[in-house]
């Protein structure tokens, strides 16, 4: 696979405020690619520059080896899907598929052939001329892929556009979705800010924050090892808990404590890369909620008092709020199995195993990598 | 954004628009022309386009408070500041009371559908037909009640014949107010007359003022009912402009001028205001969506 | 609420309710949970009050209150559209409650300034609504309710429209806050996440109408009917349409490309061995994955996408037009058009009667 899309070093600025701060990627041909961030992070920018809407500051996007910054919108090879689809509804499917077509001035057989054509590699050959107030929300996306599809753009840029369904209705498009994407091979740009939609969807995830890129990567990479506590706390279901610790040498033994002293950890399997780092003797310790477990396992660990601050029930697992004996302030979460029902403050033990932790250096933010 | 070179179609919409603005801006030159002309030049034929001996002996004659008062043979010329006064005071009172009354109705109409279909067109029609045609009626009806010339008389005419617009006006603005912002004060233990006092006006404020205004220019410049209730007494602005005439020298067109350009000073600063608050969107961030 | 119903004229902005028959205890989480035009909002207004009841009776504190006008029930209400005043600052909306009941000025000083605390919006006291971010707003608008001291508490959808990651954060806000002062609250909201960690008891809505009504993990485990077990659950439960059999007296669920022995279930109901057409639900969560064909009743399927989520990953799966959704915390890889065998977990099987969608397991 080529390289399909590259963002040099794009900028852009409004006023004071830089939305997108030297952002550099490279997209391959055929992957789907989804961007990520917290509100403000640039991601709408990003898709706006792509577009076309907005031109960029400084920097360049290069399609297909050209670049394309001066193009209007509508002389790039780029196709928009829109939040909520944009279908007119006072035409019926056939006629939205037709569309873009039409304003082409391309000829009626042509058009006839080609739109039925599509409607038949999206299965919508069955409703092309039903009324779309009318239409599922399966048929709706497709509908809208299928419009989109008929113009042969070599990109496609997606702008959150499962944002308007009920969550159930949303987790069995985003299915629909990505196999649609396999089954086109085309070049896909999702921008959302739901980390659960990103990481599912894409091949490759971009996580941007503040404009700037943080990191570039599958899904699993992403995951398993965030380059930085901004990584780190976005990406997963439920939030990653940061605890402030000091590291201590005791009989040889790498520690790492907290102020209280109420949790206790064997690091000397991370010695090497902490003494490269010189952060010192404060790091801040990462973990994921459902790499916290409540039952002992039989490798170096030492349970850590915790008092229970409150419990949501979910059905397939339970998810326990709680906080470290002497500091009540910071909450911390863990997932459960479902029959682990402890009642609100409890004092229980937990465990972290120093495989699946994090350290994090406190003045840079970045995670110390092995 | 890309640009493309000025076509042909670009200098004839320039062509049309510019014509069309002279033939807009043409009577306003003209009446101030009209204005700073001095007597001798007022009808000439050819006309004088643009005067070379501009003179503020109109606006002298009319006003009466300037020194040298120039007489041009109409003994009552000099009264344009009473005029202003009384009209002044019958349209403000006349504003008052229409938007008073009509902005509870308003309410009345749009939150709790009062009259259902009929009353509020009802009330729209009362606008529908001209004022022409009421006039000799009411001049019947004021006859017999002793209203002719009188203040009050004016006050209730003009109050009616704006309610309408302060009704329909007010209606538009009251229904852009989420009908949540006043649910949610009722649940906090208002009662329907404070909900609408304390919660709705203040934020249709803009409104207010725009259909005030409105309704205050309306009644301003009104000539037909004025002129036909009133011959003595109450004499507003517009009826003083038509009096101005003279055995010697026929109808002051200088002062008459004059005297309309002091009538449009309000109506233009007015005009000017409402326009920038229309364009204002005044609910903005109390709603999500 | 005992047998409410309530319809609206046609065309009208909120939806009917039918038959409603609920109780919300002093200090309980309530919630109230279905898609968009099931009558949830319907329901506040009903306890507010600025609707009335067509038939049935609404009681607050034991008493009836079905003639008592809105502003006298002592209720707060988050409405889902916020309705903050854009008149007023970020002070001025939340005393407003105070100054209706007419509370000396100290007092409300130290009701709002305590609120803004506790939320952390000090800094939007001195702003105007339109200059709030999305968060802000619903934080004022909390504010708003909390300041008032309320019999209850009741909230349409109060974390919609919220970036995900803040919508987690405000979940926790609003349980330590329910606990922390033991309000009663009744909260209403699509989103059947936010109502199963939140909520104390939940009603499930459709079309007006309650299913269920139960603690989270009475609603998981044991549905009253198939539309309670598909709104329960992310990713939603599987449900396919079976029939029963009986061969060699051993019952049977016999779907097109399955077939599956329940025999040990139904000891618990023997007489629903009757049941001809059923549909079998089965959650994703509670389907193996395995690589080879283990037990007899073990599906062949295909892999159709998978995706992985961070800690587990979705994999759907399809055997002819069926798909299975399977969610799996393994790491292996898994590509598009594998073949695996799926083996559901027997004593985690649904089963519902096919023409009234109830429980039969």
């Amino acid at each position: 696979m080529g390289i399909k899309l590259q963002l040099n070093n794009l900028i852009k600025v409004f006023g004071n405020l830089v939305a997108v701060n030297e952002l550099c990627i490279d997209i391959l041909d055929g992957e789907f690619v989804s961007i990520v961030g917290p509100s403000g992070c640039g991601k709408t920018t990003t898709l706006n520059m792509l577009a076309g809407v907005l031109e960029p500051t400084s920097g360049s996007i290069i399609l297909d080896g050209i670049e394309i910054n001066s193009l209007p919108a509508r002389k790039r090879d780029i196709g928009l899907i829109f939040q909520d689809y944009a279908i007119f509804d006072k035409m019926d499917v056939y006629e939205n598929l037709a569309f873009s077509l039409r304003t082409k001035k391309t000829p009626k057989e042509q058009i006839d052939r080609t739109v039925r054509s599509v409607a038949e590699t999206f299965n919508l050959t069955g409703i092309l001329h039903n009324d779309p107030s009318f239409l599922n929300p399966g048929d709706l996306q497709r509908v809208a892929i299928a419009r989109t599809v008929i113009t042969e753009p070599s990109v496609f840029l997606l702008d959150e556009p499962l944002d308007n369904l009920d969550a159930n209705m949303r987790v069995t498009m985003r299915g629909e979705l990505k196999r649609l994407q396999k089954d086109l091979g085309k070049t896909m740009i999702y921008v959302t800010h739901d980390q659960e939609e990103a990481m599912s969807l894409a091949d490759r995830v971009v996580v941007m924050n503040n404009g700037k890129l943080q990191q570039f990567d599958t899904p699993k990479e992403i995951y398993d090892h965030p380059v930085n506590k901004v990584v780190a706390g976005f990406i997963g279901n439920l939030p990653m808990n940061f605890i402030d610790s000091q590291l201590r040498d005791e009989s040889g033994k790498l520690i790492l404590t907290d102020s209280s002293q109420s949790f206790h950890l064997d690091i000397s399997s991370h010695r090497k890369v902490i003494e490269e780092s010189h952060c010192g003797e404060t790091l801040c310790l990462g973990v994921r909620p459902e790499h916290i477990s409540a039952e002992p396992s039989k490798e170096h660990d030492s349970p850590f008092k915790a008092v229970v601050y409150n419990l949501e029930i979910l059905g397939a697992e339970n998810v326990i709020e709680f906080y470290m004996k002497e500091k009540p302030d910071i909450i911390h979460r863990m997932i459960a199995p479902p029959e682990f029902v402890p009642k609100v403050n409890d004092t229980i033990s937990i465990h972290f195993h120093p495989d699946k932790i994090y350290l994090i250096d406190p003045g840079t933010g970045n995670v110390l990598r092995q | 954004m890309e640009t493309r070179p000025y076509g042909i179609n670009d200098w004839a919409r320039t062509v049309v628009l510019i014509l069309i603005s002279i033939v807009m801006v043409f009577p306003v030159y003209w009446m101030v022309m009209t204005a700073i002309k001095p007597l001798d030049e007022w009808l000439k034929y050819p006309p004088v386009w643009f005067t070379l001996r501009p003179t503020l002996d109109c606006f002298r004659s009319i006003l009466g408070v300037l020194d040298k008062p120039i007489d041009f043979g109409n003994p009552g010329q000099a009264a344009a500041v009473p005029a202003i006064l009384k009209g002044l005071f019958v349209s403000v009172s006349a504003t008052f009371i229409s938007m008073g009354a009509g902005s509870m109705a308003a309410y009345s109409i749009s939150r709790f559908r009062i009259g259902g279909n009929f009353l509020p067109l009802f009330i729209l029609s009362a606008r529908m037909f001209p004022p022409i045609a009421v006039v000799l009626p009411l001049l019947v009806m004021y006859s017999n009640v002793g209203a002719i010339d009188s203040y009050w008389g004016l006050i209730v005419a003009y109050a009616g014949f704006t309610l309408p617009f302060s009704v329909w006006m007010m209606k538009s603005f009251i229904d852009d107010v989420p009908r949540a912002i006043e649910e949610a004060a009722i649940i906090e233990g208002m009662g329907n007359f404070e909900v609408f006092y304390k919660v709705t006006l203040p934020i249709v404020k803009t409104g207010i003022l725009v259909t005030a205004l409105f309704i205050f220019i309306l009644n301003w410049s009104e000539f037909l009912v004025a002129f036909t209730m009133c011959y003595d007494r109450v004499e507003t602005a517009p009826v003083f402009l038509a009096s101005l005439f003279s055995a010697v020298c026929g109808t002051l067109y200088g002062p008459q001028a004059a005297m309309g350009l002091i009538i449009v000073i309000p109506v233009v600063i007015f005009g000017y205001l409402i326009q920038e608050h229309l364009a204002r969107g005044f609910t903005f961030g109390a709603l999500k969506r | 609420m005992e047998s409410v119903t309530k319809q609206f004229g046609a065309g009208k902005q909120y939806c009917n309710v039918y038959d409603l028959d609920f109780e919300v205890s002093d200090g309980e989480l309530f919630c109230f949970v279905g898609p968009t035009n099931s009558g949830k909002t319907t329901i506040l207004r009903l306890i507010a009050g600025l609707d009335k009841p067509d038939r049935g009776q609404v009681s607050i504190d034991g008493m009836r209150v079905n003639e008592v006008h809105p502003s006298r029930r002592q209720i707060a209400m988050l409405f889902e559209e916020l309705a903050l005043y854009p008149n007023k600052n970020g002070y001025g909306n939340l005393a407003s409650p105070l100054k209706v009941k007419k509370a000396p000025k100290q007092e409300i000083k130290k009701r709002v300034m305590g609120a803004a605390k506790l939320l952390g919006i000090e800094h939007l006291l001195d702003r105007n609504p339109e200059t709030y971010s999305g968060g802000e707003r619903q934080r004022v608008a909390l504010g708003r309710i909390l300041v008032s001291q309320a019999k209850a508490y009741l909230l349409d959808e109060p974390l919609g429209g919220l970036d995900a990651r803040l919508r987690i954060s405000m979940r926790s806000e609003l349980k330590r806050l329910q606990r922390e002062l033991g309000q009663t609250m009744v909260m209403v909201s699509h989103d059947q996440e936010e109502v199963m960690s939140l909520g104390n008891r939940i009603g499930v809505l459709e079309k007006g109408k309650i299913h269920q009504v139960g603690t989270p993990a009475e609603l998981y485990n044991n549905p009253v009917d198939s539309y309670v077990a598909k709104t329960i659950g992310k990713p939603a439960i599987n449900l396919y349409e079976c029939n029963l059999e009986q061969k060699n007296g051993k019952v049977s669920v016999i779907h097109d490309h399955f077939t599956l022995d329940i025999d040990d279930r139904l000891q618990e109901a023997p007489e629903q061995s009757r049941e001809q057409e059923v549909i079998l639900g089965i959650r994703p969560e509670h389907i193996e994955i395995g690589e080879a064909k283990k037990k007899d009743d073990d599906i062949p399927a295909t892999i159709f996408i998978s995706e992985p989520l961070g800690a587990k990953t979705i994999v759907d799966f399809k055997i002819g037009q069926e798909t299975i959704r399977t969610l799996t915390s393994s790491d292996s890889q898994f590509q598009i058009k594998e073949s695996k065998w799926l083996r559901f977990r027997k004593d985690k099987i649904h089963l519902f009667k096919k023409k009234t969608g109830k429980a039969v397991l």
